[in-house]
């Protein structure tokens, strides 16, 4: 199987090795309609979603409103609409920090060892020594409540997980033949990571991202809840839901319902999108 | 065995002492100066900054003042909340118990709910009832726990009425009882005043299955795959043709096994637990450490939010070195060289 794989040209090996699952057709649909209505949000709505209109404050879930209206008579609906923007902002930018910082560092531990090897890793300990909700809340407060640093908060936090699933796949995929090849033609460190080894951890790497933007997500929403992410009137879920949070004891639940359903349903389709990739890329778990 | 011990101690304290840098980093980040900060940036006289920096050991280089910090929490002392005026330590063990109560709670529901569950998504591999538990703890895993306890008052206290309001650990005009353990529950029973017991069990069981809810997911599918994982082993192949009842091999022999390691993720679970309930504690006003904390971010008094930032990290790494040495003791396979 292996010699085989090794034979063919990689777009071929790499296509053949994809299967279609139903984790992944539905998760990635999910996700899509979300992307659409992040994207098409003023098409889908004729209401603007910061205007106040207190005389239509509090309206039950209706024809004319379909999620109801809030405290200052801003339909629901439209900023569950406007609020995919932010959170998939959220999601993808921290998600791409943390990628983006952890790759390389695990990266570097695994292929020099040594070190490298026990500062990098831990220091990533370190990071993994807090409860992460908790590393992210502190971080967020410290340093100071906006949705930049919430960004930055939530992908600080994530950096770790990124280190580690590099590391251990560098290790790995250092030892393979075709990486000692290229060290024996007397390839430098910096192409033997960037053209040997990135593209066989790669997989791991996006799988992990995928799930780990519903995580990224839940966090943020966490964040944006006790007030420490997305300020108002920025239609952020997680801000909605503690906006609203004073009116679900009173009996209108539509202000904080609806969007914590729009939280359940973009992270069911992120770790779906996850599930799915890990069972199409990964050929040990078939 | 006991190098194994040894050795995992020597780790955890030097885990702690890297917490601690942590915490230093974070406390070395609050934004604004101290000084300002203390007099709520009202205007103060040279003399008096001068002799606060040099009471607080700000006049000293970075090194020094770690190790001063780091003496100082070695000591139980992590300053003084800005908030409630008493040491942070204090209110922090105080209010410690509350979330302990709470999240044993979460987690025994988890189970009872949790395992039998597993065990039927085992035993039905791809079946209707497998199906569905799988799209239950899909969803399940996707629900922000601070939105699920929000949606739990409404449908089961306001509608329906079933939960008391969401106002702590006891209805108002419950008196306290007498504090032996710190958990109310069992406090009322031993003094025998079954009132504050159903009370405390009452406003417990919202917060509880907020907190509860994010863990079944994980207990059934650690259980369901390891259910699976021992059928499909020798022993019992072997249990059933030498005419064992499938409930004798599948409850006595498989479950038992199939037990140790969803045991092991739940109680890794607990410490992540302790961080993640902050947010459900908020949403019931449940007094612990996780709304201590809140408060704390709300009213700026950062060594609070530190402070509890550190015990938590402590705790955490206290849970996984018990975690870690139970294994060892129970598992005789397990082999630390």
């Amino acid at each position: 199987m292996r010699s085989e794989a090794a034979a063919v040209p990689v777009p071929l090996a790499a296509r053949r090795r994809f299967k279609w699952n139903s984790s992944l057709v539905i998760g990635g649909a999910i996700v899509l309609l979300m992307v659409f209505a992040a994207v098409f949000a003023p098409l889908l709505t004729p209401y603007d979603p910061i205007k106040l209109d207190i005389r239509g404050r509090f309206q039950a879930p209706s024809t004319i409103h379909w999620f109801g209206t809030d405290q200052y008579g801003r339909d629901v609906f439209t900023r569950v609409l406007y609020g995919a923007r932010y959170d998939l902002l959220i999601a993808v930018l921290a998600v791409a920090l943390a990628a983006g910082v952890g790759t390389p560092l695990g990266m570097l531990a695994g292929y020099f060892r040594g070190w490298t090897d026990v500062v990098i890793m831990r220091v990533m300990d370190l990071l993994l020594a807090f409860p992460n909700i908790l590393l992210a809340m502190t971080l967020a407060a410290v340093l100071g409540p906006s949705l930049n640093n919430a960004i930055l908060a939530v992908a600080i936090v994530g950096i770790a997980g990124y280190a580690r699933i590099a590391y251990g796949a560098t290790m790995a995929a250092s030892t393979e033949v075709y990486v000692e090849a290229a060290r024996a033609l007397g390839a430098p460190h910096h192409r033997l990571l960037l053209t040997a080894i990135l593209p066989a951890i790669l997989a791991p790497i996006v799988i992990r991202g995928t799930l780990g933007m519903g995580f990224t997500i839940l966090l943020a929403a966490g964040l944006g809840f006790i007030g420490l992410g997305a300020q108002p009137p920025t239609p952020e879920w997680g801000a909605m839901i503690n906006e609203g949070r004073n009116q679900v004891i009173l009996g209108r639940w539509w202000t904080s319902v609806f969007p914590g359903l729009a939280i359940v349903s973009l992270v069911t389709g992120f770790n779906l999108l996850g599930d799915g990739l890990r069972d199409a890329l990964d050929p040990r778990t078939r | 065995m006991i190098p194994y011990v040894l050795r995992r101690l020597v780790a955890v304290a030097v885990l702690v002492v890297g917490i601690s840098l942590v915490t230093f980093a974070l406390v070395r980040m609050v934004p604004g100066d101290p000084v300002a900060l203390y007099y709520g940036g009202m205007p103060v006289s040279a003399d008096i900054e001068q002799a606060l920096r040099r009471q607080w050991g700000l006049d000293q280089p970075l090194p020094v003042q770690y190790l001063r910090y780091l003496g100082g929490v070695l000591r139980g002392n992590l300053g003084v909340s800005l908030a409630t005026g008493r040491p942070i330590l204090d209110d922090l063990v105080r209010r410690f118990p509350a979330t302990v109560e709470l999240t044993l709670a979460g987690v025994l529901l988890a189970l009872v709910v949790g395992l039998p569950l597993g065990v039927l998504a085992a035993l039905h591999r791809n079946g209707p009832v497998d199906h569905l538990l799988r799209i239950g703890s899909l969803v399940s895993l996707g629900m922000p726990n601070f939105w699920l306890g929000l949606v739990l008052i409404f449908v089961f206290g306001y509608q329906l009425g079933w939960f008391p309001p969401a106002e702590g650990r006891l209805a108002a005009g419950v008196p306290i009882p007498g504090r032996v353990t710190g958990f109310y529950t069992v406090d009322s029973l031993l003094a025998g005043n079954l009132v504050a017991f159903r009370s405390a069990l009452a406003q417990m069981m919202a917060p509880a299955i907020t907190v509860a809810m994010g863990l079944v997911a994980v207990v059934i599918r650690m259980l369901r795959a390891g259910m699976l994982e021992e059928l499909g082993k020798d022993y019992v192949r072997t249990g059933r043709s030498k005419g064992l009842t499938p409930r004798a091999v599948y409850y006595k022999h498989a479950l038992r096994n199939a037990i140790i390691p969803t045991i092991t993720v739940v109680s890794i679970q607990i410490g992540y637990l302790l961080g993640g309930n902050v947010l459900v504690e908020a949403v019931f006003a449940w007094p612990g450490v996780g709304l201590y904390y809140i408060n704390a971010i709300n009213a700026l008094d950062y060594n609070a939010v530190i402070g509890a930032t550190l015990l938590i990290a402590v705790v955490f790494a206290l849970i996984n070195l018990g975690v870690d040495i139970l294994n060892a003791f129970i598992d005789p396979r397990i082999h630390y060289a």
